[in-house]
């Protein structure tokens, strides 16, 4: 029915892909879900924009894309850079999908690089955009082998990746794309979010769903799952820490964004979430520079 | 003498579709045994050194170790994760290229450590302490453990193999060729450290090298091959020393002062 | 004085075959059947190239035996060495017969003490007690305790010979064999080697040598085995030993 009147309002059919191709896709994801951490391949689609822009993302999200779905689309936590405003201009086209940029309004949120501050719901799914899914293919190139690994849980290679960065750098450096062990069995990449972003993956009452379109891969943490972040005993995961507020709304607990302000190196320190931000400062939180922007 | 070895060969074969790769290699091998098969290239013994690592599967015959618990297990029985999970735990496996054995990239300590952290090791601290032990047992300076094997020469990639292997303690190692390639005065220091290593250790060995120096510096048995086929086996020294076959008399004749 | 035998050899024969010459046949003994007991010490006697040489290699696994029987009576059983696994072989060569001949297999980077003791600790002794004997055997051979801590691979020939001796001989044995292992030694050493056989065979070693040396070779040999007896069917000048 959806597709009848997605064919009729615009000529695409509902959400772009054809109805065979999003069974495949929900099958997949179905598979994804029953694997918590484990990389379904899937038959990804040509989409009408670049690799790089969010394919996975979008073929996932198309075919989870209801009439009654709400979505929101962010890019590195805003929702109004070009990649973002795209991909949602995409779906009010071929969807006729209502959209928002209030993460607490979405049933659908769509995400490049970031989670949202604001803790998701169980009626909510988030929507990852996955550049590189292989959480081990920086030490080992081989697919066949990595998928051996995965299988044998044979993770030793993955602490070699932090046992590298604490000699190089004195701690483990890895910032984004921090590896994590889901539901205590299979290691996985969490896309390139701040590892800021890791502990809101854990026991998450939202579904979470990955898609890597050049790579072909779907892979998914279901609600309520334990995501945990690899480490040391003499090394544990540590979050990022900012030294100061947002500048902005004056939030102590959110990821933030250096922003340069002018020619001469003028910065400011303001929340990566636009939405999480604009909400406090509507509700009259401050920060030092909140009456500047 | 009466307890069981350690590994118990019988009748191993392996056709690659008509051709034959070995046939009918039986031995066995007790805790602190060096065996080293010896012959050309085609021989075989290159074969028999993927079949005992289980990277190939045998057409016939079959591999029984005893395992650390003392309980004997079929190799070809495992699966596949119960065997990488005893590779990289009671076994080790010393390629001819360093560049195989070794992952390039990762610092030396990295790649010393990386077994201990398969093996479930993760205290960061402990586990560079470890690597850095094992680097000066195979006299790499301690301060080069956060180089990668790079930046090293021929015999040190080949030493710190050799450390990477023997952080977990395997009591079974194979080693293929492990000192071809280098320079003879880097080959003889390996040699050295390689036999200091083993009776410390006490490891078995299946060293397979197409050098008699080395069988005779190595070995306490030896095996040689010929077209896929054992010729003759036995002591060491008596092999070298009172070949029997005619074909281990032309390769102990064909060397200088073995 | 019936004493335990030791070595028994029976029946021994062997001949080198030489592919690479026309598969020629080249005997060296025949025939060889004698006893060594506990305690003796039996010489091997005869010319050069009649085959002594061979006999204990023989005896110590090193050359295999065209036919008969070689048999070590060991504590728990009587092992036939031409037929004894590699295993066995092994295990009877760390822990029962000490083979000792004049040149040094040297062991590169090993220092000179810890090799010697080890090969103690190697045939059953505790660690103090090889360390104990091994130290009393370098200095009764006159190796200058300077040197103990290095290894023998740069000292002088003379000097590797008596360390090797002092390997050799570090060990408790039941079977000693021992090819001409004063060779080139000066006197006053050479009776030193003397004196440690003797006291071992006094502990019950049984001994088979080859000694050229006149004055060796009274004051321990207690029998001489004429190999002239054994010579391979064929001319006497055939061995290749």
């Amino acid at each position: 029915m959806n597709t009848v009147s997605g064919l009729k309002a615009t000529g695409y059919n509902f959400a772009y892909l054809d109805e065979q191709t999003k069974r495949m896709i929900r099958r997949a994801i179905l598979k994804a879900i029953a694997i918590p951490g484990y990389q379904v391949p899937f038959a990804s689609r040509e989409m009408p924009m670049p690799y790089g822009w969010g394919t996975g993302g979008v073929q996932v999200t198309a075919s989870i894309l209801g009439k009654a779905d709400v979505l929101k689309v962010i890019d590195q936590g805003s929702d109004d850079t070009t990649n973002a405003v795209s991909i949602r201009k995409f779906f009010e086209k071929t969807a006729g999908v209502r959209t928002t940029t209030h993460t607490g309004e979405a049933t659908i949120v769509q995400t490049r690089h970031r989670i949202p501050e604001r803790p998701l719901r169980a009626d909510q799914i988030l929507v990852y955009q996955v550049p590189i899914p292989e959480p081990l293919r920086y030490l080992e190139p081989r697919e066949t082998e990595t998928r051996k690994m995965h299988g044998l849980r044979d993770y030793g290679l993955m602490h070699v990746k932090l046992y590298e960065d604490i000699a190089r750098h004195g701690h483990i450096a890895t910032t984004y794309a921090y590896p994590v062990e889901v539901a205590g069995r299979y290691v996985m990449d969490p896309s390139p979010i701040p590892k800021f972003d890791n502990p809101k993956m854990d026991m998450s009452p939202a579904l979470q769903l990955f898609g890597a379109g050049r790579e072909k891969r779907i892979y998914a943490v279901p609600p309520y799952t334990h995501v945990r972040s690899l480490d040391f005993e003499d090394h544990p995961f540590e979050v990022q820490r900012f030294s100061r507020p947002c500048a902005l709304c004056g939030a102590e607990d959110a990821y933030l964004d250096e922003i340069l302000l002018d020619d001469r190196g003028q910065r400011m320190f303001a929340c990566s979430d636009t939405d999480y931000c604009e909400e406090r400062r509507a509700s009259g939180h401050t920060g030092l520079q909140g009456d500047a922007a | 003498m009466s307890a069981k070895p350690l590994l118990d060969v019988t009748g191993l074969t392996k056709f690659y579709g008509q051709r034959l790769g070995c046939e009918d290699v039986s031995f066995d091998l007790f805790e602190g045994d060096v065996l080293a098969v010896v012959g050309e290239s085609g021989s075989g013994k290159s074969t028999l050194l993927g079949l005992l690592a289980g990277e190939l599967e045998p057409t016939a015959g079959h591999i029984d170790y005893r395992q650390q618990n003392d309980e004997t297990v079929e190799l070809g029985s495992l699966d596949e994760g119960a065997r990488r999970a005893l590779m990289r735990t009671e076994w080790g496996f010393v390629r001819q290229d360093p560049r195989e054995g070794l992952r390039m990239a990762v610092t030396a300590g990295g790649n010393v450590g990386e077994r201990l952290m398969a093996k479930g090791d993760r205290h960061y601290g402990q586990i560079r302490q470890r690597a850095g032990d094992w680097l000066e047992k195979v006299e790499i300076e301690a301060q080069r453990i956060d180089e990668t094997p790079r930046s090293f020469s021929g015999g040190m990639r080949q030493r710190l193999q050799i450390a990477r292997n023997l952080v977990t303690h395997p009591r079974l190692v194979l080693m293929d060729e492990p000192t071809s390639g280098l320079d003879v005065s880097v080959q003889a220091r390996l040699l050295d450290l390689i036999r200091g290593l083993v009776t410390d250790l006490g490891l078995a060995v299946v060293i397979v090298t197409h050098d008699l120096a080395v069988a005779r510096i190595l070995s306490h048995r030896i095996m040689v091959m010929r077209r896929g086929r054992v010729i003759e086996q036995g002591l060491t020294d008596q092999v070298l020393d009172d070949p029997a076959d005619a074909y281990t008399q032309l390769l102990v004749a064909s060397v200088l002062a073995a | 004085m019936s004493k335990k035998s030791v070595l028994t050899f029976v029946d021994v024969g062997k001949a080198f075959t030489l592919h690479l010459q026309g598969s020629a046949d080249l005997p060296v003994v025949s025939g060889v059947t004698f006893d060594l007991h506990e305690g003796e010490c039996v010489a091997l006697g005869g010319p050069s190239g009649i085959g002594k040489s061979s006999l204990l290699k023989m005896a110590y696994g090193n050359y295999r035996c065209s036919e008969g029987h070689i048999l070590f009576h060991a504590e728990a059983a009587i092992v036939d060495i031409p037929h004894a696994s590699p295993h066995a072989m092994l295990a009877l060569r760390r822990k029962n017969i000490g083979y000792v001949s004049q040149f040094l297999r040297v062991i590169p980077r090993v220092p000179t003490l810890q090799i010697v003791e080890a090969a103690g600790v190697e045939g059953g002794l505790d660690e103090s007690a090889a360390k104990n004997r091994a130290r009393d055997l370098l200095s009764r051979l006159n190796v200058p305790d300077r040197l103990w801590s290095l290894p023998p691979a740069t000292f002088s020939g003379g000097e590797q010979q008596r360390v090797n001796i002092a390997r050799g001989l570090c060990a408790e044995r039941r079977l000693l064999l021992l090819d001409e292992p004063t060779a080139s030694l000066d006197a006053a050493n050479g009776a030193v080697v003397v004196d440690i056989v003797k006291d071992m065979k006094r502990r019950g070693t049984a001994v088979l040598g080859i000694f050229h040396d006149d004055a060796v070779r009274t004051s321990l040999v207690d029998r001489v085995i004429d190999m002239r007896r054994y010579a391979g069917a064929g001319t006497s000048e055939a061995s290749a030993a």
